[in-house]
C-alpha cells in the first residue's frame, strides 16, 4: 500500500462514492482505460503486455511450457505456475522489504485460488501417469505490487493464454526400451521449411475474469464499487475478488478484507435475486468485446 | 558452424548472416514510461533491455553526497529455459555491484545533495550479450533523465570463434565458445571503465585483438545512441517554440 490515507479524507471519498462520484470522474460501476497487446515476448509460447490506469502501469505476461511427470493424485492432469514479479525496490530506503513481500505472497495466493483452474487442465495430458504439459506463468508488474492491480493482472493473464499455442506432440512405445517416448509433430510443406505444428487450447476462450468489487455498508443501501484504486480500497469494510466466464459461471471467490463474510452481507440483497448477475453481465460482455477483437489480430 | 576459408578472412558469414565484425540492429527509444525521471529501451537483436530512473529528495539521506541505487533483474522469462531462482543468483549480485561502482564514478554526485537516484533494470529478453545491453541501457536512461554525467558510457561484448575475434555474439554463439568478454568504454575521455574477461587459457595477442576489436564497435554503438538523443532534444525544442 503506498500511503496510508486519514478519517477525514475517508469521509469524503465513502460521501462521494454514496453519491456515485469518483475522484477521477468515473461512476461506481466504470473500469479504468487498459491496451493490450498479444505476441509481445518472441521466446515464451504464449504472451501479453498492458497497460492501464492514468499512471501508465505497465504489465508483462508470458507462459512457457515444460514437459514433467504429473502428480500422482491427478494423472491426467498438468500443472500450472503463478511467479509474480515487481520492480520493488527492496534495497531502497523508502520502501519497507517486508511489506512487499506480504503483498506479493497475498496476490499470488489469490491467483493461485481464483486461476487455478483457468484452463481445462486435462488438455495438457500427453500420457496418463507419465508426461504431462508444466505451465510456468510469469507476471511482471513494472510498480509497487498492491491490490488495485489484480484485476488487469488476470487480464493480462487471459489474454496471455489467448495467444498461448503448445507443440503438438506424440508419444509412442519404444520396444527394444520398453519406455515411453515423446516426439514432436512436423508439418510439412512443399515450398518451404517444415515446423512444428502448434495448436491453440480449445478451453482457453471461456477461461475466467478476475473482478473486484467492494462494498460500503449502509442503512439505506449498500455501495458496491468495481475496480478501486489504493485510495479507494482503504475505505471499504468488505473486498471480495469474483473469477467470473462468460457464461456467468463462478470460478473462485476470494475475500481481502473485513473479518468474515458477515451474516449482514450474506443476507443482504446484493447476492439473491440477481442482483450480482446484473452488475456483472455488462462488465463481461465489454470484456468479451474486447477480447474477441483481440483474436483477430 | 564457422568455416574459415583463412585465419582473418573478413567475408565469412556466421550463423545468422552477418560478417565478423558487423552489429544486429539497434534500436534505442527514450521516454518509454510515465511517471519516471528518466526512462528508456535499449535494443541490439532480440536482447531487449529497460531501465527507468526514480530520483526522490527526501530527508532520509543526510549526507552532502547522492545515493546512487542499482535494482538489476533479469526475467524469469528472459531466456528459452524457464528459472525461477535467477535473482539469488550470486553473479547476478556482483553484477549489480559493477554498475554502481561504474556509474558511481560517472555521475556528479556531487551535485545532488539529500537525494536518492534509484536505477531499476530489467533484461527482458536475453539473445546474448545482455550485460553489455543492460549498461547502454542505464546511460540513455540517466541522459533522459538529464542527470549530470562526466562522460559517455558505451558498452559492447566479443568474443573468439576459433582463433577469429567477432563482436556481438548471439546466444548459440556464446555457448559454443570458449571465451567471453565485456568492455565499457568512455567515450570522451577514451578510458576503460570495467573490462571483464571469462576464458580458458587465450593468448595475449589475441587479448589485443579483442580489446582494439570492440573499442571500434563501442564507436559505432555510441553514434547510434546520439542520434536517439539527438531525435528526443529537437523534439522537444520543436514543441517549445511552436506551441
Amino acid at each position: 500500500m503506498k500511503q496510508q490515507i486519514c478519517e477525514n479524507e475517508k469521509v469524503f471519498i465513502v460521501d462521494g462514492l454514496k453519491q456515485g462520484i469518483r475522484r477521477d470522474g468515473r461512476g461506481n460501476l466504470d473500469f479504468r482505460e487498459f491496451k493490450i497487446e498479444l505476441g509481445t515476448i518472441p521466446h515464451a509460447f504464449g504472451s501479453s503486455s498492458l497497460i492501464f490506469g492514468e499512471e501508465d502501469i505497465n504489465i508483462i505476461c508470458a507462459i512457457k511450457a515444460d514437459l514433467q511427470k504429473p502428480l500422482p493424485s491427478e494423472p491426467n492432469k498438468g500443472q500450472i505456475r503463478f511467479h509474480l514479479e515487481s520492480s520493488q525496490t527492496g534495497s531502497s530506503l523508502f520502501t519497507r522489504e517486508e511489506q512487499s513481500e506480504l503483498n506479493k505472497n497475498r496476490l499470488t495466493s489469490i491467483l493461485n485460488a481464483l486461476y487455478g483452474n483457468i484452463i481445462n487442465r486435462e488438455e495438457l495430458k500427453v500420457f496418463e501417469g507419465q508426461f504431462c504439459w508444466f505451465l510456468n506463468v510469469d507476471i511482471l508488474v513494472m510498480e509497487e505490487l498492491s491490490l488495485q492491480q489484480i484485476d488487469f493482472i488476470g487480464l493480462a493473464i487471459r489474454s496471455a493464454f489467448l495467444d498461448f499455442q503448445l507443440p503438438s506432440v506424440n508419444a509412442t512405445l519404444n520396444n527394444n526400451t520398453g519406455k515411453i517416448e515423446v516426439g514432436l509433430v512436423e508439418e510439412i510443406y512443399e515450398d518451404q521449411e517444415n515446423t512444428d505444428k502448434l495448436e491453440t487450447l480449445k478451453s482457453a476462450k471461456n477461461s475466467p475474469y478476475i473482478l473486484s468489487i467492494g462494498f460500503i455498508r449502509d442503512e439505506a443501501e449498500d455501495v458496491v464499487v468495481i475496480d478501486a484504486d489504493d485510495q479507494e480500497n482503504q475505505c471499504f469494510d468488505q473486498l471480495l475478488h469474483i473469477s467470473v466466464d462468460n457464461n456467468l459461471r463462478i470460478y473462485g471467490i476470494e475475500q481481502s478484507k473485513g473479518r468474515s463474510l458477515q451474516s449482514g452481507l450474506l443476507s443482504s440483497k446484493f447476492f439473491l435475486q440477481g442482483n450480482l448477475t446484473k452488475i456483472l453481465k455488462p462488465k463481461i460482455i465489454e470484456f468479451e468485446r474486447i477480447s474477441q477483437k483481440l483474436i483477430k489480430y | 558452424m564457422l568455416e574459415l576459408r583463412h585465419d582473418n578472412d573478413q567475408s565469412t558469414l556466421r550463423m545468422n548472416g552477418r560478417k565478423l565484425l558487423e552489429l544486429r540492429d539497434i534500436k534505442c527509444q527514450l521516454d518509454v514510461m510515465k511517471n519516471t525521471s528518466g526512462s528508456a529501451l535499449f535494443e541490439i537483436g532480440n536482447t531487449k533491455v529497460v531501465a527507468f530512473l526514480q530520483a526522490q529528495t527526501l530527508g532520509v539521506n543526510q549526507l552532502n553526497r547522492g545515493i546512487l541505487n542499482v535494482n538489476f533483474f533479469v526475467t524469469n522469462f528472459s531466456a528459452i529455459e524457464h528459472r525461477a531462482d535467477i535473482k539469488k543468483d550470486i553473479k547476478m549480485k556482483e553484477f549489480t555491484r559493477m554498475i554502481k561502482s561504474v556509474f558511481e564514478q560517472v555521475i556528479l554526485l556531487d551535485l545532488y545533495p539529500r537525494s536518492q537516484l534509484d536505477l531499476q533494470v530489467f533484461v527482458l529478453e536475453a539473445d546474448g550479450g545482455y550485460r553489455s545491453a543492460a549498461f547502454n541501457a542505464v546511460s540513455l536512461a540517466l541522459m533522459d533523465g538529464g542527470i549530470a554525467m562526466k562522460d559517455f558510457v558505451v558498452a559492447t561484448t566479443a568474443g573468439l570463434l576459433g582463433n577469429v575475434g567477432v563482436i556481438d555474439l548471439i546466444y548459440q554463439e556464446e555457448k559454443k565458445q570458449n571465451c567471453e568478454f565485456v568492455l565499457v568504454h568512455l567515450q570522451k575521455a577514451q578510458k576503460i571503465a570495467y573490462v571483464n574477461l571469462n576464458c580458458n587459457k587465450i593468448r595475449l595477442s589475441d587479448f589485443e585483438k579483442l580489446m582494439s576489436i570492440s573499442v571500434d564497435s563501442c564507436d559505432k554503438i555510441a553514434n547510434e545512441m546520439k542520434t536517439a538523443i539527438r531525435a528526443k532534444l529537437v523534439k522537444n525544442i520543436n514543441s517549445f517554440y511552436f506551441k
